[in-house]
C-alpha cells in the first residue's frame, strides 16, 4: 500500500493510493509510508466507530496486512482519529529502526525490490516470523477508548488450596501490593523457589477488580507449562496462551500467557504485566523484547519482574530505591544452593579433536557413571555436544531437538545415566541426587545468569536437595566468579 | 559471526569459498548449511529427481514414474522437457521456503547464492532465462517473485515474459488430468514474438509434480520456442 500526504487545517494526513483522490491536492507522490512525514488526525467524538474493528484492534499493534478490514473502513477510522498509522521501519540518519521489535542492528535489515511500493524496500529480519515489517507496511493501532466485553469482576476467582512458605508469602504480599497500587515490583527469586504460586493472591486481586493480566516469558515451554496450571486455579477465567503456532484468540481473554515475541502484537493492552525470566536460559530477555513488554502494558500498569538474576540496571534501581524488591533467597525445600567448584581442564577443544575428554572431566564423569550417579553435562555448542556424546557414549539433547522430551523422560526414569546438553532442560525436571557439570564454562554463552541457573538444576527435589556442581574451564571468567558470588550471597541471606 | 538464518553465533571456521577469485564468507552456520542437501548421484534423466532418495519401485530404468506419465500422455509427449534441481526439498528446505516465501524474507536468496551460481555455471547453455511468474494478487501479497530473484542472480536481464492467470480453484479438488490440462495452469505471454526459435531455461523455486514448469513450457512451445527446460532450486523427494 502506498500513501501520499495531503494538507488539512495546516496538518498533514495520509491518503492511501487504493482510494479515489476526492479532489485532494497531494503534497507528496504516492510512496512507502516510511518516506513520508505526517500528523495524527484528532479524535472525533461524534463518529460512530465499528465495534468489530474496535474488538479486533484495541490493545494491539498490527501490520496493516494482518487486519481483515477493507481499506475504506480503515481509512475512515483513521481520518476520524480512531486508528493510528505508524511507520514500521523508520529511517534515522545513521540507519534503520524497526518500530515493532526495536531492532536497530544494520545486519538485521535487508532490502528487496518491492512489488508493492515499486521501490527498494527495507525490512526487518529480526521479527520476520511475525510477518514482514517493511518500509511500505504501516503498523496500525486503536486510538479510541477500549472496552472488552468479556472482562468481568470475579468475586472469588482463585481455587487453590496450597500453602506458601513464609518467604513466598512475603513476596506474594509484595506482589499483591504492587498490583493494588499499579506500581513496579521486582521479585528476586532463586530457581526452584516456587514462584508461580506466589503470584496467585495478587492475580486473584487483579481479577476481582476486572483487570487484564499478561504473564510474559521468553520460553515457549514455560508458557505451555503455565497455561494448564493457571486454568486449574482460575477456572472461570478466559485464558489464552500465545506462542508461535498457537491458534488461541486473545481478543477477549482476561489472562494471557505469552512468549515475549507474541507481545510484539500488543499495545496498551494490560493492567498487570508479569515478566517471568526465572529459568529463562538460554533465552534471556532480549533487550528488544523488553520494548515489546513495556509497550504491551498500559501506561499506568503494575509491572512485576520475576527473576533469578536481575541485570545491572535493575540492581541499580533497587539500590537507589526506585524499584522495590523482595527476595526469596531459599528454595522451596529450604536448602541452600550448591556452590560451584571451578576446575581448570586445559584446552578441552584440542582434546576433543583427539576424541578424548580432559582427564579431570573424564574422571568426574566416569566416577558418576560407575556409581550410577545421574548427571547433566552442559557444553557450549551442539558440535561439542556431539563430540562428547560419542566419546562418553551418553545421549545429547539440544534446545530444538525433537526427541528432547523423550530423552529427558528416560533420564528421569533412570534409563539413561546422563545427558550432554546445550540447554537447560524442561523445568520441573526434578531428578533426585543429580550432579551438574559445565565443560567450557569460560565460553561467552555461559553468562552469570546462565551459570546460576545451571547450578540451580542441582538438588531440586526436597528428598535429595544436595548435589555437586563443577565448572570445567580453560581460563576463569568474570561471569563464573560473579555466578559463584551470587550463589553464596543468596545462601547467606537464607 | 552470527548465522544470517538462525541467528546463532558460530566460529568463522573453514567456510571460506572461492567465487571468481574473490573470497566470500559463508553466511550460514555449520548446522544450517549442513541441513541443505545437494542432489547428487544417479538422477531421473527427465526431472532430475535423486534416485537414492526415491523408492526403487518409482523408477523404470533411468526415468521416474512421474515422468513416465508425462511421456505417455499424448498432450505432452511430443515436447522436449528436462528439469534439474540444486537441492533436495527436505524438511529443512521446507522451513527455509516458509520463511522466504510466506513470511517474505527475501534475504534468503543471499544465503544460497554461491551454490546456486555454481549450479548455474554447470548448467548454463546460453539460453533465454525466463522466471516463472506469480499471479498479480500473489505478487502484491508477497511483494516479490522468488523465481525472478533467483533468475536475477544468474543473469542481469532475465526475460520476465510470462503472465500467470489468477488461480480460480484450489488445485487439490481436481483430478490429476484435470489439473494438468486445465486452462487455469495456462500461462500467457507479454511478448509473443520474443520466444520464437529461442532456447529457453525456466527458473522456479520448487519442482514438485512439474505441472507448473511444463505448462509454462507448453505456452512457450506454442509460440515457437525451439527448446525449453527448467532449473529449480529444490526438487521434492
Ligand atoms: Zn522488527
Ligand atoms: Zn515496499
Ligand atoms: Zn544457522
Ligand atoms: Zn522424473
Amino acid at each position: 500500500m502506498r500513501f501520499a500526504v495531503f494538507s488539512s487545517s495546516g496538518r498533514r494526513y495520509l491518503h492511501p493510493e487504493a482510494l479515489p483522490a476526492q479532489g485532494r491536492t497531494f503534497l507528496s507522490s504516492f510512496t512507502a509510508i516510511a518516506k513520508l512525514s505526517f500528523d495524527e488526525p484528532p479524535l472525533n467524538q461524534q463518529f460512530h466507530f465499528s465495534d468489530s474493528l474496535q474488538r479486533a484492534l484495541q490493545g494491539k499493534l498490527l501490520l496493516l496486512d494482518e487486519l481483515p478490514f477493507s481499506i475504506e473502513v480503515l481509512h475512515t477510522h483513521y481520518l476520524h482519529g480512531y486508528i493510528g498509522l505508524m511507520k514500521s521501519i523508520a529511517k534515522l540518519h545513521n540507519g534503520y529502526v524497526c518500530q515493532r521489535c526495536g531492532n536497530d542492528e544494520p545486519h538485521e535489515f535487508a532490502a528487496f525490490s518491492c512489488a508493492r511500493c515499486g521501490e527498494t524496500c527495507t525490512y526487518c529480519r529480526k521479527c520476520i516470523m511475525m510477518g514482514r515489517a517493511s518500509e511500505c507496511q504501516p503498523l496500525v493501532f486503536w486510538r479510541g477508548h477500549q472496552s472488552i466485553p468479556a472482562i468481568q469482576k470475579h468475586r472469588n476467582p482463585l481455587r487453590w488450596e496450597g500453602d506458601l512458605s513464609p518467604e513466598q508469602a512475603q513476596a506474594a504480599h509484595a506482589v499483591a501490593n504492587a498490583i493494588e497500587q499499579r506500581r513496579r515490583q521486582l521479585v528476586w527469586a532463586v530457581c526452584g523457589s516456587g514462584k508461580t504460586e506466589l503470584l496467585f493472591p495478587g492475580l486473584a486481586l487483579a481479577f476481582q477488580q476486572g483487570l487484564r493480566v499478561c504473564i510474559a516469558t521468553p520460553r515457549v515451554d514455560v508458557a505451555l507449562e503455565l497455561e494448564p496450571r493457571l486454568r486449574a486455579v482460575f477456572p472461570m477465567l478466559s485464558i489464552a496462551a500465545l506462542y508461535g503456532g498457537s491458534k488461541q484468540k486473545s481478543e477477549e481473554s482476561q489472562l494471557i500467557v505469552s512468549t515475549a515475541h507474541q507481545l510484539l502484537r500488543f499495545r496498551d493492552a494490560f493492567d498487570v504485566m508479569v515478566i517471568d525470566e526465572v529459568d529463562a536460559f538460554p533465552y534471556s530477555f532480549d533487550p528488544m523484547l523488553a520494548l515489546a513488554v513495556e509497550r504491551a502494558a498500559k501506561k499506568e500498569a503494575a509491572v512485576i519482574f520475576l527473576t533469578a538474576t536481575p541485570n545491572e540496571e535493575m540492581k541499580r534501581q533497587v539500590k537507589t530505591g526506585v524499584l522495590p524488591a523482595v527476595k526469596i533467597p531459599v528454595r522451596y525445600h529450604r536448602r541452600p544452593l550448591p556452590v560451584p567448584e571451578f576446575v581448570w581442564c586445559g584446552n578441552w577443544e584440542k582434546r576433543l579433536q583427539k576424541r578424548k575428554l580432559p582427564n579431570v572431566v573424564n574422571h568426574w564423569c566416569l566416577q558418576r557413571l560407575n556409581r550410577n550417579q545421574p548427571f547433566l553435562l552442559f557444553v557450549p555448542s551442539v558440535s561439542t555436544a556431539e563430540q562428547v556424546k560419542s566419546i562418553l557414549g551418553v545421549p545429547a539433547a539440544y534446545a530444538d531437538d525433537p526427541e528432547r522430551k523423550e530423552k529427558v523422560e528416560k533420564f528421569r526414569r533412570g534409563e539413561i545415566p546422563a545427558i550432554v546438553t546445550t540447554t537447560i532442560l524442561e523445568r520441573g525436571v526434578t531428578i533426585p541426587r543429580i550432579d551438574v557439570a559445565v565443560l567450557g564454562a569460560e565460553h561467552n554463552i555461559f553468562t552469570e545468569s546462565a551459570l546460576v541457573q545451571i547450578a540451580g538444576r542441582v538438588g531440586r527435589s526436597a528428598e535429595a536437595p544436595d548435589g555437586d556442581v563443577a565448572f570445567f574451564h580453560f581460563g576463569k571468567t568474570k561471569a563464573m566468579a560473579a555466578a559463584r558470588r551470587h550463589i553464596m550471597e543468596m545462601n547467606e541471606q537464607a | 559471526m552470527r548465522c544470517r538464518w538462525c541467528g546463532q553465533f558460530y566460529r568463522e571456521a573453514l567456510s571460506w569459498s572461492e567465487i571468481f577469485g574473490v573470497k566470500e564468507q559463508d553466511l550460514l552456520c555449520g548446522k544450517c548449511r549442513q541441513s541443505l542437501t545437494f542432489i547428487s548421484g544417479e538422477i531421473c534423466r527427465v526431472c532430475g529427481r535423486m534416485r537414492e532418495l526415491t523408492d526403487p519401485s518409482y523408477f523404470q530404468k533411468e526415468i521416474c514414474v512421474d515422468c513416465l506419465r508425462w511421456e505417455e500422455d499424448e498432450n505432452w509427449r511430443n515436447e522436449f522437457f528436462q528439469n534439474r534441481s540444486l537441492y533436495v526439498y527436505n524438511e529443512a528446505m521446507k522451513q527455509f521456503m516458509i520463511r522466504f516465501k510466506f513470511r517474505g524474507d527475501a534475504a534468503f536468496a543471499d544465503l544460497i547464492k554461491f551454490d546456486w551460481k555454481r549450479f548455474w555455471r554447470k548448467h548454463d547453455a546460453n539460453e533465454l532465462v525466463v522466471p516463472i511468474p506469480l499471479s498479480e494478487e500473489r505478487l502484491y501479497e508477497r511483494g516479490f517473485n522468488q523465481s525472478l530473484i533467483l533468475a536475477q542472480m544468474l543473469t542481469d536481464d532475465p526475460a520476465d515474459l510470462l503472465i500467470r492467470p489468477h488461480p480460480i480453484e484450489k488445485q487439490s479438488k481436481k483430478t490429476r488430468k484435470e489439473r494438468v490440462n486445465s486452462g487455469q495452469q495456462r500461462f500467457e505471454l507479454k511478448d509473443e514474438a520474443a520466444v520464437k526459435d529461442k532456447e529457453i531455461v525456466l527458473i522456479d523455486d520448487i519442482y514438485t509434480t512439474g505441472t507448473t514448469v511444463r505448462n509454462a513450457a507448453k505456452t512457450l512451445y506454442q509460440h515457437g520456442a525451439r527448446r525449453v527446460r527448467s532449473l529449480t532450486l529444490a526438487r521434492a523427494v
